[in-house]
């Protein structure tokens, strides 16, 4: 099943996204700082599809969690899409500009949120991982079949 | 002091505007039929309900006389299920407030030492912090959130069983405090936590209310950003109405905000300052 990392330092918006992920039948993984996103990008860098990064976290903010990504062969080829509690313009070019694919404004709704994952997560991995978390046994083998 | 002409057929209406304005604004109170628009004015307000049954003419005669004077020209809707007409007038004046605050404009304003922009910013971010409250608690609790009524006042007045309180210094300073029944608060925390009602702790209530500040303060920010203004937002400080109200420490404007909330009923409660902002020289 295709993860989303889902990293903010607030719980409230971790549960929030994975909600909505996990009801698109996505595995979500989270992580409550970027230290912590790192090590789980590490330990799941084949099967993570999309990272959801808040921008302002103590000790580590988003943008550096993105330059990090961004430099590190093993995960950097993993779309990131910063959610930011602000609008401000210089900051979603900074981090669009640092490699980001896309950028979430606080307050965003649930549709926002899976319009964005469904943007950069192939629409067949959603549908077809959804096609297993709701399919009987039987069924869930003939989605994967159809997939390949 | 900026001129408004308001076009009202009631003193009383013309009195609550020129309370909601406050002092730098003179609020003309202009007869529907006798009005004589002069570009003294900063815009003329027209309260559709003053019109009687010259629906269509009336307007479009004063608007036609505020286009020739080059004067904004806004209409105030009636009341009608779904707005109340306090609202309606807010927004109307959010729109003619925001108006010089378009960035050329704000520029000028800000590079000119006699120019007070605190004053006519202010209002607008009574409304703005309205707005992204509900917006907020909507996004986050799921839950739909009209405005019911809005009002100015001099003094804070509690409400509710339970109120959260945030701080903000810098170029925006003062006090915001949001106030409700605990039964609603339970529901609403519940919802924004993502748990059922029956497991909400006290801490619940911490984090729903952090989250609520974070993203309001960033609502807020992202408006100010424009304008060349920052501000700071305390973690906002949770208060049991019944242990120790919240009480204003000084003799600040309160404006206060009842919102609706599937028949529960909000209070938000402000107190703004906007400090002008340093003006850095290019270069």
């Amino acid at each position: 099943m295709m993860k989303v990392l889902v990293v903010d330092d607030s719980r409230v918006m971790r549960r929030t996204i994975a909600r909505v992920a996990e009801e698109m039948g996505l595995e979500v993984v989270e992580a409550a700082n970027g230290a912590e996103a790192l090590t789980k990008l590490q330990d799941n860098a084949h099967e993570i599809a999309l990272t959801i990064l808040d921008w302002s976290m103590p000790v580590m903010d988003g943008f550096q969690v993105l330059e990090k990504i961004r430099s590190t062969r093993t995960f950097n080829h993993i779309p990131v899409l910063m959610a930011t509690s602000d609008g401000v313009d210089t900051d979603v070019k900074r981090a669009i500009a640092a490699g980001a694919k896309d950028y979430l404004v606080n307050p965003f709704s649930k549709e926002q949120i899976k319009a964005r994952i469904e943007r950069h997560i192939p629409k067949s991995h959603v549908t077809c991982a959804d096609m297993r978390a709701k399919a009987p046994a039987g069924a869930a083998g003939a989605a994967e079949h159809a997939q390949q | 002091m900026k001129r408004l002409g308001y076009i009202s057929a009631t003193a009383e209406n013309v009195a609550m505007l020129r309370q909601l304005l406050g002092p730098r604004w003179e609020v003309v109170h202009c007869p529907p039929h006798d009005i004589t628009v002069g570009p003294d004015f900063a815009a003329v307000i027209f309260e559709l309900a003053s019109c009687g049954q010259d629906i269509v003419e009336l307007p479009e005669a004063i608007m036609a006389a505020c286009r020739n004077a080059a004067v904004p020209f806004f209409i105030c809707a009636a009341q009608n299920e779904t707005v109340s007409f306090t609202t309606s007038l807010l927004d109307t004046i959010a729109g003619i407030i925001h108006r010089p605050f378009r960035r050329p404009q704000l520029d000028e304003l800000l590079n000119t030492p006699e120019a007070n922009v605190d004053d006519l910013t202010v209002f607008s971010l009574y409304h703005h912090f309205v707005n992204a409250v509900g917006k907020v608690l909507q996004v986050t609790g799921e839950i739909t959130v009209e405005r019911d009524t809005i009002y100015s006042l001099g003094k804070f007045d509690a409400f509710g069983d339970l109120s959260g309180s945030v701080r903000l210094s810098g170029a925006l300073a003062g006090r915001a405090i949001l106030s409700l029944y605990r039964d609603f608060a339970v529901e609403l925390t519940g919802r924004i936590i993502g748990c059922d009602r029956a497991h909400v702790t006290g801490d619940d209530f911490t984090e729903a209310a952090n989250e609520i500040a974070n993203q309001v303060g960033g609502v807020i920010r992202t408006v100010l950003w424009n304008e060349n203004r920052q501000f700071d937002i305390s973690l906002p400080e949770l208060i049991f109405n019944a242990e120790s109200p919240p009480v204003a420490t000084a003799p600040e404007q309160w404006f206060a905000a009842i919102l609706r909330a599937e028949n529960h009923l909000l209070k938000l409660q402000l107190a703004l300052q906007v400090c002008r902002p340093e003006i850095v020289p290019a270069g």
